[in-house]
């Protein structure tokens, strides 16, 4: 398969007063190319750090231990992102260039001193080789197509003049103006209204299949899993306990981790039951060992202690 | 990082205890804070520390270096005892200045906790042992000495009572008023807020130097010294509480829509149980620090008052009335030991500084540092 | 249909000019569960608050069925709300910011019972301990302050304020929204096991639908300081009337995949 991003065997440490925490141990996984990779986990899972990894911005107290991600870029040859020197040209070519990011909170992503087309504009000049004039006339044109309206008005207002949903369009197409081949989502809908969330998830799913770049996607909600990913990468205690498409993770999860926490969504169909919680769901089965993940026969990958993996599933 | 607490004694420890485990990652406060205690219990206990009073002279060293405690003679025969060597006075020719080499002749022992010159210890009780003293009727200057032959070691420590007890009476004062006026703008709103607030600003507004200056030559000359020491205080807090009534002022607005201020009161507590047991002790950690910040403010306030000869007055002496004399440029090539004091000065306030900075960062319960 | 506990009429609040709640009026029965689900700035909090006059409404009226009679919350003075407040009482949003930091779980449990004069240290620390149990925290909690907790567990402690003395109503202000998927469940399934060992009350303000739909009996939508609809959960989820509830309703995102989220149009609305 053609993989953008190969993450392998990647560990962090946080040094606190406590002592060193682990917050990724052992994370492998793959992101293919020109598809949505979820990556979902509840607090303190290591959904954040990973992605933030891929972007390089891990910083003292944290520190990538060990592992390596492969990047392979459409153009070029593919290299070890974690190995990148601090000072390596390809640090900033990646950075906002092939990988761009975009952030829970839109209002920390935006200076709110420039005005929008400023900084989109910015954004282009940054990590181009064009004039103004087109680097402003391109970013026109990407906030019409993240569904800015009066575009002609809007691009001379200041981010604070803006609405929360209308914020993080404006960082979504900051993070797209320089068409990177991946983009990272961290938690981008979580500050927002339900309502407001749906819109800018339909924004992000159209303008993936417009594009065809690669999205790494980071949530906690799995309900933004179903509708958005193709690939779904359950973490927790920054381990990976469960890979798969996002029906087979879904529809008929294997770890009992991943059932319960599809089983404590209160929804419709358990309405006035008491809610399932991880606890009930997961029982005795052991979900704190970190047990290697095994690949089955439909491709999916699972931490499981060796002897409950189902063997039939290998055979299908 | 996870739904499991950490059993490390972190769960069990209070606030006080986490702001002391973070404020002694701070090696420079904690540092700073070891020289401010020595220094002020110095101060506290001076009359004992040095070996002389303010006002005595020796004449026979008069604008004399500091010496060295040594251990050899000249000779180099090793003495138990540490001793000084006293001073060879000659006149230079060319210069007519005093210049002093060390008289091997005279050696002076030094005797430590025995009597010497007798004084009132804070002006209570006569007591005459000090805690070092030249033997054999010798003389000892740490420091040097000024125009007059008096012991500047002496002087520096007597100096520091007066500075650094300046510092903290005025910053007292200054926590008084600026929470009372912070914390009545605060919690009454609208008037009284509006009112303070406009107070503040012009109070700030004004140019604290001269007004400084013009305050404190009103004071009457025939002011007793311990009157005039409160005058300059009183000056220096009526400018330097603007700065922490603001920030009382904003603690308790902010403090007021937390939701455990909402909590208490919607279980019926109060407004002196709000106030007293969830408001103040929340932001108690943050009045300290900006308290310790402020000292050092005050500190240089005396001391440029008394630098321009207006704030206190010999024979008063505190650290700015001892830099007065080190006002000219021959001072700084002749004598240049009587800018110590000076350094003194430099010493505290940036300890206070760096303490401050410490006690900042130690202060707020949440940032127990990492991920968490 | 059982007896009436709460009655809100007409309640209107702005802030400096800008209206944050306007009109509102319902009932709340004993024993039932009242959601209210509204996005940001919808007033749903604001009316919460203003119930228990956290913050004072505007004009309107609350009357509240104490074990005295009915008294209207509205018009009393702080002071005389003050015996009132063992019978009502609120769960908030953020389990760090509604624990003060510097008190232990026991004093943070306890003040209540001192504010409102139980003298003996024994029967305190009994009804501390009973609260403790029923919201399943270990007894060893006491000594502690709050930062030693996870969210789940501080929510606990809140709860265990809450009720320790003993109210018939509680206000849960987004009271699991801040928590993990996993810890929320928990923490809804405590809220029931209370409620029906102890015959509690809830108004239970939150943004998460589902969240609503499963704790709730019936449920109002506000939208813009108003209560645009209510009715039965069931009713309100399954045949909403108004647009706008259509609009919240068509946003939640399924977790299966073969649904697809079809967000419906504001403008087509006309909201």
């Amino acid at each position: 398969m053609d993989n953008i991003l190969q993450v392998r065997d990647l560990a962090v440490d946080f040094t606190t007063d406590i002592g060193i925490t682990k917050a990724l141990n052992g994370v492998s996984f793959d992101v293919p190319r020109g598809q949505v990779t979820a990556i979902v986990g509840e607090s303190g899972s290591g959904k954040s750090v990973t992605a933030n990894c891929v972007m390089r911005l891990i910083q003292p107290p944290g520190r990538i231990v060990s592992g390596s991600i492969q990047f392979s870029p459409s153009q070029g040859s593919p290299f070890d992102i974690v190995s990148l020197a601090d000072k390596d040209p390809r640090l900033h070519e990646l950075r906002g260039g092939l990988i761009s990011m975009v952030f829970q909170e839109p209002m920390t992503a935006l200076s709110p001193v420039y005005t929008i087309g400023n900084q989109v504009a910015e954004a282009i000049l940054c990590h181009r080789d064009v004039g103004k004039a087109v680097a402003w006339q391109e970013a026109t044109e990407m906030l019409i197509r993240v569904g800015i309206e009066d575009i002609e008005r809007r691009m001379f207002m200041y981010p604070f003049e803006f609405s929360g949903g209308m914020r993080q369009r404006v960082v979504i197409a900051m993070a797209l103006v320089c068409n990177p081949e991946v983009l990272i989502c961290d938690e981008p809908t979580t500050a927002l209204d339900v309502t407001i969330q749906a819109e800018v998830l339909t924004l992000i799913r159209d303008l993936q299949h417009e594009l065809g770049n690669s999205v790494l996607f980071i949530t906690h909600d799995l309900g933004v899993v179903a509708q958005l990913a193709d690939y779904v990468v359950v973490m927790y205690q920054g381990r990976v306990l469960e890979i798969g498409t996002v029906r087979q993770v879904l529809k008929t999860p294997m770890h009992p981790y991943t059932q319960g926490l599809l089983q404590a969504i209160p929804g419709l169909a358990r309405a006035g039951e008491r809610l399932a919680t991880i606890e009930s769901v997961v029982g005795d089965a052991d979900i704190t060992t970190p047990y290697p993940l095994v690949k089955l026969a439909d491709g999916r990958q699972v931490s499981l202690p060796p002897q409950s993996t189902p063997g039939g599933q290998e055979s299908e | 990082m996870n739904d499991v607490s950490i059993d490390t004694g972190l769960a069990t420890a209070t606030p006080r205890q986490l702001a002391w485990q973070r404020f002694k990652r701070h090696r420079l406060a904690l540092a700073s804070g070891i020289f401010l205690l020595l220094i002020y219990t110095l101060a506290f206990v001076c009359e004992f520390i040095v070996p002389y009073k303010t006002d005595t002279r020796n004449v026979q060293a008069i604008n004399a270096p500091p010496m060295s405690v040594r251990f050899f003679d000249m000779e180099g025969n090793f003495h138990l005892r540490p001793f000084v060597y006293g001073y060879d006075m000659k006149v230079n020719d060319d210069t007519w200045m005093r210049e002093y080499t060390d008289n091997p002749d005279k050696l002076y022992p030094l005797r430590f906790f025995t009597r010497g010159e007798s004084y009132r210890f804070w002006g209570f009780f006569e007591f005459d042992h000090h805690l070092f003293v030249a033997g054999q009727g010798g003389y000892v200057h740490l420091f040097g000495t000024d125009q007059l032959g008096r012991d500047l070691f002496s002087r520096v420590f007597y100096g520091a009572r007066v500075s650094l007890s300046i510092g903290v009476v005025g910053v007292v004062m200054t926590l008084v008023l600026g929470v009372l006026f912070g914390g009545l703008a605060g919690y009454l709103g609208g008037l009284m807020d509006r009112a303070v607030q406009r107070m503040i600003e012009v109070l700030q507004s004004l140019p604290t130097l001269p007004l400084w200056m013009a305050l404190s030559a009103s004071l009457p000359v025939e002011w007793s010294s311990i009157r005039v020491y409160f005058g300059v205080t009183i000056i220096l807090s009526l400018f330097g509480w603007t700065t922490l009534a603001r920030q009382v002022r904003g603690r308790f607005l902010a403090l007021r829509e937390e939701e455990f201020v909402v909590a208490a009161r919607l279980i019926g507590a109060g407004k002196l149980r709000v106030i007293f047991r969830h408001m103040l002790p929340s932001f108690a950690s943050h009045i300290i620090t900006t308290a310790t910040l402020a000292v050092p403010g005050m500190i240089l306030g005396e001391t440029a008052l008394s630098f321009l000869g207006i704030g206190l007055r010999p024979p008063v002496v505190s650290w700015g009335v001892l830099m007065q004399q080190a006002q000219n440029y021959q001072v700084i090539v002749m004598t240049p030991w009587l800018l110590l004091p000076g350094l003194f000065v430099v010493l505290t306030v940036m300890a206070f500084n760096l303490m401050g900075d410490g006690l900042r960062d130690a202060a707020d319960p949440y940032s127990t540092g990492g991920q968490s | 249909m059982s007896e009436v506990l709460l009655e809100v009429k007409n309640l209107c609040k702005s802030f400096e000019g800008v209206v944050a709640v306007e009109d509102v009026t319902f009932d709340l029965l004993r024993a039932e569960t009242l959601g209210i689900v509204g996005e940001s700035g919808s007033g749903k909090t604001t009316v919460a608050r203003c119930i228990l006059r956290a913050i004072d409404p505007d004009t309107g009226t609350v009357q509240f069925n104490s074990s005295n009679g009915w008294v209207y919350l509205t018009n009393l003075p702080h002071r005389e709300l003050v015996p009132l407040r063992r019978e009502m009482q609120m769960v908030f949003q953020d389990p760090f910011a509604s624990l003060n930091p510097r008190m232990t779980v026991r004093e943070i449990i306890e003040e209540p019972l001192i504010i409102h004069g139980e003298r003996s240290r024994s029967r305190r620390l009994d009804q501390v301990m009973d609260i403790l149990d029923r919201v399943q925290l270990e007894r060893d909690s006491l000594t502690r302050y709050p930062h030693a907790f996870s969210g789940g567990q501080r929510q606990r402690i809140g709860i265990a304020r809450a009720l320790v003395l003993r109210p018939s109503f509680i206000v849960c202000d987004e009271s699991v929204s801040a928590l993990d998927v996993s810890v929320q469940a928990q923490i809804i399934n405590l809220l029931e096991d209370l409620q029906r060992e102890l015959g509690l009350t809830y108004l239970f303000v939150a943004h998460d639908l589902s969240v609503v739909q499963h704790i709730c009996d019936r449920v109002l939508v506000m939208n813009r300081g108003r209560v645009v609809e209510s009715g039965t959960v069931t009713d309100v989820f399954e045949r909403p009337q108004e647009n706008y509830t259509k609009l919240l309703l068509s946003a939640i995102p399924s977790t299966d995949p073969d649904v697809p989220l079809q967000p419906l149009d504001r403008e087509q609305l006309g909201i």
